[in-house]
């Protein structure tokens, strides 16, 4: 047996072994809120940043 | 008279440096019995340099025996690349010394250099004294009148991790993943090593900046294996890829993150950014964490009395008896991030037992300690900016796109969940507690989360030499599933405070994605691996509803091992 199929063979006897299951994760909007502002403070922090070094900007 | 007398005595002294100068090299020995710095910078005619007082404190305290001091006559190209931008920066062509000296951890002269072992070298640092008439003229604090016509500066350095003399422990809980094995050339003998060390620079203000610096000591630091090409980054390396030449574009005015992502296309790497000016009531300490424990380092940027200052962040030291990260909690209830009390997101960081982290300045020098709470305020940064962190530059491969921050609270979420539907009917021991910790989430225990970045084959090692206190290993079809994780992941370990303080171990791992889309929570998964229990998705066009497979009964029910980087000497530990 070639080597690409003992590799599937082997899958297929895994798959056939084990239970499948589905792990469903919700979230309430309260944790929606806190996930969906986490990304988008991470998505402006790249395009905010400047320079590494020189003066401070007036805030 | 008197004035006479001056006059004659300065003439003299300097008669006495070029007699020194010719005289090089010079072997000194016997560093314990006197302040062998000042002595040094009198020799070497070199005016306060924090970074190479630092360094030579750093030698005393790792106990270095002697130091050899030598002239380069013949510099590299790198050297000479250096002098020349510095005359085409200043329009005219100034006159330049250029230094090496390098310390040993035994006594050694003339006569027995040549046996010294190789790898007694501990540092090694090329120093530079750069004259042209122009520095008066441009010199950037404004008063030429009160200005030197030279630049003295630690161009470069490589020195081992902290440790003492004839020991091969680091010191106490201090963890410096990033770091190489350097060859040093020592009066022509090229065989010298520096072992497990990293790369210091300092700027010289002019066609270097603290960017530079710091770019420069992060990316020569670096293990070799998380980047695409080992070529040394040099400041004419940098100044080249961002088109800086000098004279039309000068480097003094610094570099920003794009300029920092072009030098780091070149390594397969990139940046990810964390602004704590846009969230100061955010932890930076936690975004700041997981690059480090991954291996990668980072940047921190600063403020200081009106400007901003780059430093390199290549470790840092733990606290197991830190009594805070719990307490807080006990006494007044979950410390998040945000006023979000969501028992999902309540969860003690690893980083939180961080209390140093391990920096180099170029400013002031190497291997110093920046107190993981002392940039920190809580006063907003439009009225009090000085001396405060500015944002987080964290290094990390170029395929990711999942950065720390995201990835530790979603991934709390998802443990959490996981672990309240596995658990839920278990009457396995540590299962159920686990269960309890997450569904209750009382005010005694919370679950520890500890994030970072991992590649499949070190994963797959670490599987493989997995075994709990009943000596239960992890089975061969786990073993062989883990071989179809992609190449790289975030891997966030799960236990509880006291496993992880004292016992150093954890109850399992979940692994994520790098690159997936971070709406959406359920994609986000690969594995997942706990007390009995082990869950991998799996790649099939059958039964897309249930996309994950579940290992019962897994030998290991109880606490193993946490991950710890490979190839690394672990320090003492406590």
């Amino acid at each position: 047996m070639g080597k690409e199929e003992g590799r599937i063979s082997k899958m297929s006897e895994l798959l056939e072994k084990y239970q499948r299951i589905s792990v469903v994760v919700q979230t309430n909007e309260r944790e929606e809120e806190y996930l969906k502002s986490l990304r988008e403070w991470e998505r402006c922090s790249k395009k905010s940043d400047t320079l590494l070094s020189g003066p401070i900007p007036h805030q | 008279m008197l004035f006479f007398l001056a006059i004659l005595a300065f003439h003299h002294i300097r008669k006495i440096k070029r007699v020194f100068m010719k005289n090089l090299p010079i072997f000194i020995s016997e560093l314990e019995t006197h302040s062998f710095y000042w002595d040094l910078m009198d020799k070497i005619g070199f005016v306060k340099n924090p970074p190479l007082h630092r360094l030579c404190s750093l030698m005393r305290k790792m106990e270095a025996k002697s130091y050899i001091l030598e002239k380069i006559n013949s510099p590299n190209i790198e050297l000479r690349n250096e002098i020349k931008a510095l005359d085409d920066y200043f329009g005219t062509t100034g006159e330049s010394d250029i230094y090496r000296i390098s310390f040993f951890s035994c006594c050694t002269d003339n006569n027995t250099f040549r046996t010294l072992s190789a790898n007694s070298c501990c540092c090694s640092a090329i120093l530079i004294k750069y004259k042209n008439k122009q520095l008066t003229q441009k010199c950037a604090c404004g008063k030429s009148n009160l200005c030197s016509e030279e630049i003295t500066y630690l161009y470069e350095a490589y020195i081992s991790y902290p440790k003492l003399n004839n020991s091969e422990l680091g010191l106490l809980n201090n963890y410096i993943h990033t770091g190489r094995t350097y060859t040093i050339d020592v009066l022509n003998r090229k065989d010298f090593v520096v072992e497990e060390g990293t790369y210091f620079c300092q700027q010289n203000g002019y066609t270097s900046v603290c960017a530079h610096s710091a770019l420069k000591m992060i990316i020569n630091s670096i293990k070799h294996n998380l980047i695409k090409n080992s070529n040394k980054l040099t400041t004419d390396g940098i100044n080249k890829t961002i088109g800086c030449d000098h004279k039309h574009k000068k480097a003094d005015t610094g570099l920003d993150i794009e300029d920092l992502d072009k030098v780091l296309k070149t390594y397969g790497l990139k940046t990810v950014v964390g602004n704590f000016f846009q969230k100061p009531e955010w932890d930076f300490g936690q975004y700041l964490y997981c690059i480090i424990e991954s291996g990668y380092p980072a940047l921190l940027k600063i403020t200081t009395e009106d400007e901003f200052h780059a430093i390199a962040v290549i470790g840092h030291t733990l606290n197991s008896d830190e009594w805070f990260p719990e307490a807080s909690f006990g006494y007044i209830g979950p410390e998040v991030i945000i006023s979000n009390r969501n028992a999902s997101f309540s969860y003690l960081s690893s980083s939180r037992w961080v209390d140093h982290y391990i920096i180099h300045d170029d400013n002031y020098g190497m291997y110093y300690c920046l107190g993981a709470t002392c940039l920190r305020k809580i006063t907003l940064p439009k009225y009090d900016p000085k001396l405060r962190v500015h944002s987080v530059i964290g290094i990390c491969p170029e395929e990711m796109s999942i950065s720390p921050s995201i990835i530790e609270q979603n991934g709390a979420k998802i443990i959490n969940d996981f672990i309240q539907q596995i658990y839920k009917e278990t009457t396995a021991v540590w299962g159920r507690k686990l269960y309890e910790t997450c569904v209750k989430n009382n005010h005694n225990e919370y679950l520890l989360l500890r994030t970072l970045l991992l590649n499949r084959e070190n994963y797959i090692e670490h599987l493989s030499k997995l075994e709990d206190h009943k000596k239960q290993t992890v089975s061969e079809d786990i073993l062989y599933l883990v071989k179809y994780l992609p190449e790289k992941f975030w891997m966030i370990e799960f236990t509880l405070p006291n496993l992880y303080t004292a016992n150093k171990s954890k109850l399992g791992e979940a692994t994520f994605y790098i690159d997936q889309d971070e709406n959406d929570l359920n994609k986000l998964l690969i594995s997942f691996r706990g007390p009995e229990s082990f869950i991998i998705r799996v790649d099939n066009n059958k039964q897309k509803d249930k996309p994950f497979i579940i290992i019962n009964n897994e030998k290991i029910s109880s606490h193993c091992p946490l991950y710890r980087i490979k190839n690394i000497k672990l320090p003492q530990e406590w």
